[in-house]
């Protein structure tokens, strides 16, 4: 890997994910709005697991934070199919530029993007709900690293195994509301339904939004989030694997979105 | 030699696509690469610039192994994919930029490179500009300035001038010309064989997954172009001993169409009041390429020729 030549293409990803903004500020804002829907909810949910001083903002934030995440997921893939929709993928596979720092020129900039979308909703959070970090800020630290790392390689995954911008979507629009949504991220995962429960584990949201909790809502410290953070990267490697598996360079990938 | 394949195969499956493919290409050259659809031009490119793996074979290009070492190879290697490839959000600058900064170039160089490829391809006014606003030849340029932006040694241009306007055709060719002064091989696959014979390349046909002729442009047509006398008639041509019927057209192959035609003409008996044209075709790269990829089978030479034709005369 050469530095400059990886640095190049995080720039030009980086501008490619900037030209057109608006998928950016939607799954940014429309969380926000969701918190001020869903906090008195929240707040209703607490108190009455006996969280006598807490305002909603504990578990909403994480929740929505996440849930949004996972539609941060269709930032890489369309990374990936629009350069063949604009036929320079080849042009990319043909230059100088080695595999896999045309891959992580992709990604990086995308994760970046994602995570700042996570440190943003957090900080509104705190600023516009009254969110109060009990535990350790490393600890959330992890967990938002862990998260991210998750929905890097659970985008590599559908890039790898789909072939249109459809499909992509409609896998990101499933995994988002499912996964985000069986692991506690629409509503505690205390008052799903008992066939929904005994699911949860699976998904990793369930992980993040366990993590995000012991540090934010009771006062954990980094030790509380390890695990949950350690669970959430099995997936992640897991996800990841498939996906080194899978993914082929000359893969044809069809944008009809 | 910038280029040297050799035994070039490659199959999709059951199905062969190149069958055992040798082509050189020396500092200077252009090689007209043809072939009808299917033939393999795009998969060979494909090949030597490293995006699709052969099945055996070599392939050396400026003296590296590029099926061993394809990112070695690449250093030295420019190619402008058949479908247009550009970022049409970023500016022409921009696109061309990306490029050069994967080659190694960066600051005064890549600057200079950058206003140097723009002037060549008339793109200098629009530097500034997003390259989603350009028009369909302002894009072409662009593709094709791309890939000449880090200096190929060797170039391939796959079907540059397909949907191109007379001017951005003419500069292409211009900018193909130059690049060979300067010592590129440059290897063109078209459709239009009339730019081949404007370039004064030489020439590679690729019929059935080989290269079937391989030479100069004027050793390839004495080879294989063929001479033929055509008639055009209104409606239907009539059936005339050694003529080939297509339509409303027949056509004789014959080393000698116009003492063919002084002979035919007069014994067209009722359907003269129909005929409509006569061509005498000569030897050309397109009666060449036409018998090497579409009439191979009808290929029985002078001999048979001029049979019929005494045939048709007694």
């Amino acid at each position: 890997m050469r530095w400059s030549r990886s640095r190049s293409l995080m720039i030009l990803n980086w501008r490619l994910l900037l030209a057109d903004p608006a998928p950016i500020v939607v799954t940014t804002l429309m969380p926000i709005v969701m918190m001020a829907f869903l906090q008195g909810t929240g707040r209703a949910v607490l108190r009455g697991e006996g969280f006598g001083d807490a305002n909603g903002a504990e578990i909403v934030v994480p929740g929505m934070a996440v849930l949004f995440a996972f539609f941060g997921v269709a930032f890489i893939g369309t990374a990936f199919f629009a350069e063949h929709h604009w036929g320079t993928w080849e042009r990319l596979r043909a230059s100088q530029a080695r595999p896999l720092e045309v891959v992580l020129g992709k990604i990086l900039p995308s994760a970046a993007l994602m995570l700042g979308q996570l440190v943003v909703l957090f900080v509104v959070g705190v600023v516009a709900f009254g969110l109060r970090i009990h535990g350790s800020i490393l600890g959330l630290g992890l967990m938002m690293i862990a998260s991210i790392a998750m929905l890097v390689a659970l985008s590599m995954l559908f890039t790898a195994v789909l072939r249109t911008a459809n499909q992509l979507m409609a896998a990101v629009n499933l995994a988002a509301m499912v996964l985000a949504g069986l692991g506690g991220a629409l509503a505690p995962v205390d008052v799903l339904p008992d066939w929904a429960r005994a699911l949860a584990p699976l998904s990793p949201a369930y992980w993040m939004l366990d993590g995000f909790r012991s540090v934010v809502l009771e006062p954990g410290g980094l030790g509380a989030a390890i695990g949950p953070a350690a669970v959430t990267l099995a997936f992640a490697a897991v996800a990841a694997a498939i996906s080194v598996w899978r993914f082929r360079l000359t893969d044809d990938k069809v944008w009809d979105g | 030699m910038l280029l040297e394949i050799s035994g070039l195969t490659k199959a999709y499956g059951e199905r062969a696509v190149l069958r055992g493919v040798d082509l050189q290409a020396g500092p200077g050259e252009i090689v007209g690469l043809l072939g009808p659809n299917g033939a393999g031009k795009t998969t060979l490119v494909s090949i030597v610039a490293g995006l699709r793996p052969a099945d055996g074979g070599r392939v050396i290009v400026d003296g590296v192994d590029a099926l061993a070492q394809p990112q070695r190879a690449r250093s030295s290697l420019g190619l402008a994919p058949q479908d247009l490839g550009i970022y049409p959000v970023l500016s022409v600058r921009q696109n061309l930029a990306i490029f050069g900064e994967l080659a190694g170039l960066s600051g005064a160089a890549l600057r200079d490179r950058i206003d140097e490829v723009a002037a060549g391809l008339e793109l200098t006014a629009l530097l500034g500009q997003q390259a989603a606003t350009l028009s369909g030849g302002q894009k072409r340029r662009l593709h094709t300035a791309m890939a000449l932006v880090h200096r190929p040694r060797l170039l391939f241009l796959d079907e540059p001038t397909v949907g191109a306007d007379v001017l951005t055709r003419a500069r292409l060719l211009q900018v193909v010309r130059s690049l060979a002064a300067d010592g590129c091989a440059v290897i063109y696959t078209s459709h239009y064989l009339t730019e081949i014979e404007e370039l004064a390349a030489t020439v590679a046909v690729l019929e059935g997954g080989r290269i079937v002729a391989r030479g100069s442009l004027a050793a390839v047509v004495a080879e294989h172009g063929r001479s033929a006398l055509r008639l055009v008639f209104d409606g239907p041509a009539p059936s005339l001993p050694g003529f080939e019927l297509d339509g409303d057209v027949a056509t004789l192959p014959t080393p000698d169409p116009a003492a063919a035609a002084a002979r035919v003409l007069g014994r067209l008996d009722g359907s003269a009041i129909r005929l409509r044209g006569v061509d005498i075709i000569r030897p050309s790269l397109e009666t060449a390429y036409l018998a090497l990829t579409g009439h191979r089978t009808d290929d029985a030479g002078p001999t048979h020729d001029a049979e019929v034709t005494d045939a048709l005369v007694a």
